[in-house]
């Protein structure tokens, strides 16, 4: 899924009007409310994710940074004579959809297969990938298959008492819980993860107006 | 895309070594520090182009978890030990996990992420240096764009954090006032001076002395763009030319006649109405008289 924001005129007052006149700078204009807006966005997309810690506290992968940086006027905008079209989201920004919308993740879209999304249950998890663990984590059921996960491996020696396997070997058992499995995720909506529509409107009007302004410094030899 | 220009660049030397290649070498070679093996600096480059890129199968990019585990398994395809290094190579043993283990969790998440900052930083000079962009955002402000554990200014010691306001980006004695000091941008200064940001022009000499470590700093990268030192969590946003005007800056000579937003318009040279029409607009948008309305829609 794609955010398209459309930037185009609303009310055009005589000025506009005459400039318009010209399509190419039209598009002039139009580009330059679609920078401002693309801007504003992206800055709005990293201070969201630097106030947004994970919740279980876990070490930040900044990975609203990288989205940030991802909303740029060179991958995501489009200028015609008539309008600006600003591209979000789709595959390249996954996550970010989620300002208009619960997202549900489901296992199996990238790992063919795969019947749970294992979710993580302390900090050292997040951000992790349960086979990066390898055998520090054993699997577990419990309540006749109902619940499960993946917990820290404890290793146990088996005595007399220990039904099966050779006394004195070794085997593991769960420890602390590190994944839970689950069949799928919703991330719940959250609007303020991009600008509002107001902020976005006002982002386009402001490039807009410092557009015309620009060019009226150059048209007077730079006078304000 | 900056980074398929790159070529791939084993070799095993520290970050310190890598920069005293120059950062040409930098700049145009992947990231590896002490990566030896070919097929690994291969991997890696994948491992990040896939975080930048979908593959256009309907998949989304990877997250850096997915591409550091990729990683991980390539390593253990090579037979990479951290103790002795790839099979056939003399390497000195590293610790498993530490930073000197090639595929640690700690050192794939450091290159991986310095890797994508700088590959988005030297995509925003390019886009950035467009001459449209140029002339409506003259300057770049450096800001705070990702969270790190220890933010340069402070250094954790036993039994908690003291502050290093030497190793700081922007207090008194910090990086970006021994940049000041190195280029003698006087616009940048007397920015800092008067409100504490760190704004300077596209053009400015500051960005490539904070990429050198200008003041001493060893931990940088070379580069006039973002991250500028390893880990550091900045970055630059635009800065428009009115609120550069605003803060005292000037953008003299920086200067751009024709405009080109793609193949599908016409390049245009900027003299074609009077300066009262252009005053007459911008005071249209500022009174709502003029207006652009944004039109959101989610599509498939």
């Amino acid at each position: 899924m794609n955010l398209r924001v459309t930037i185009v005129t609303d009310t055009a007052g005589p000025a506009l009007l005459a400039v318009s006149q010209i399509p190419e700078e039209r598009a002039q204009i139009c580009g330059a409310a679609g920078h401002r807006l693309i801007r504003d966005t992206s800055a709005h997309v990293a201070r969201w994710g630097l106030s947004h810690p994970n919740q279980l506290g876990g070490r930040r992968t900044n990975y609203w940074a990288g989205m940030a940086a991802k909303i740029n006027p060179g991958d995501c905008l489009e200028v015609s004579d008539s309008a600006a079209t600003v591209t979000l989201g789709g595959p390249e920004m996954p996550g970010l959809m989620r300002a208009f919308g619960d997202i549900t993740i489901v296992p199996g879209t990238k790992t063919p297969g795969a019947k749970y999304i294992p979710l993580p249950a302390r900090s050292e998890a997040y951000g992790m990938k349960p086979r990066e663990f390898g055998a520090a984590l054993v699997l577990f059921w419990k309540g006749n298959g109902r619940v499960g996960g993946l917990a820290e491996a404890v290793p146990v020696t088996r005595t007399k008492n220990t039904q099966g396997g050779k006394n004195g070997s070794t085997y593991f058992r769960p420890g602390l819980v590190m994944y839970w499995f689950v069949t799928e995720v919703t991330q719940p909506q959250d609007r303020s993860l991009l600008p509002s529509d107001e902020e976005l409107s006002n982002s386009a009007n402001a490039g807009a107006a410092e557009y015309a302004g620009l060019r009226f410094k150059q048209a007077t030899g730079g006078a304000a | 895309m900056v980074l398929n220009e790159q070529a791939d660049l084993p070799t095993q030397l520290d970050t310190a070594g890598l920069r005293k290649l120059g950062a040409d070498i930098l700049r145009q070679s992947l990231f590896s520090a002490r990566m030896s093996n070919a097929t690994a600096v291969q991997g890696l480059r994948e491992a990040i182009t896939r975080i930048l890129t979908s593959l256009g199968d309907g998949t989304s990019s990877d997250n850096l978890a997915e591409a550091r585990l990729k990683l991980k398994q390539l390593g253990q395809l090579l037979g990479y030990d951290p103790k002795s290094g790839f099979p056939g190579e003399t390497a000195e043993p590293a610790e498993a996990g530490s930073l000197r283990d090639l595929f640690s969790t700690n050192r794939l998440n450091l290159i991986l992420k310095t890797q994508e900052m700088m590959t988005q930083g030297a995509a925003k000079n390019l886009w950035g240096n467009e001459p449209d962009a140029l002339e409506q955002y003259p300057a770049w402000e450096l800001v705070r764009v990702a969270a790190v554990e220890i933010p340069r200014g402070e250094k954790k010691v036993k039994g908690g954090l003291v502050e290093v306001p030497e190793d700081a980006w922007d207090t008194a004695n910090g990086r970006w006032v021994a940049a000041l000091q190195a280029t003698g941008d006087e616009d940048a200064q007397a920015i800092f001076d008067a409100t504490g940001r760190m704004v300077a022009r596209k053009d400015s000499a500051m960005w490539q002395a904070l990429g050198d470590g200008e003041g001493g700093y060893d931990d940088t990268l070379g580069n006039d763009y973002e991250p500028f030192a390893l880990n550091s969590g900045m970055g630059r946003v635009e800065v428009s030319a009115k609120e550069f005007a605003d803060l005292g800056g000037s953008v003299t000579d920086i200067e751009s006649s024709d405009t080109d937003f793609g193949p599908d318009t016409v390049k245009l040279k900027k003299s074609r109405f009077d300066a009262d029409i252009w005053s007459e607009l911008k005071k249209e948008f500022q009174a709502g008289e003029s207006r652009f309305s944004v039109k959101l829609e989610v599509t498939a």
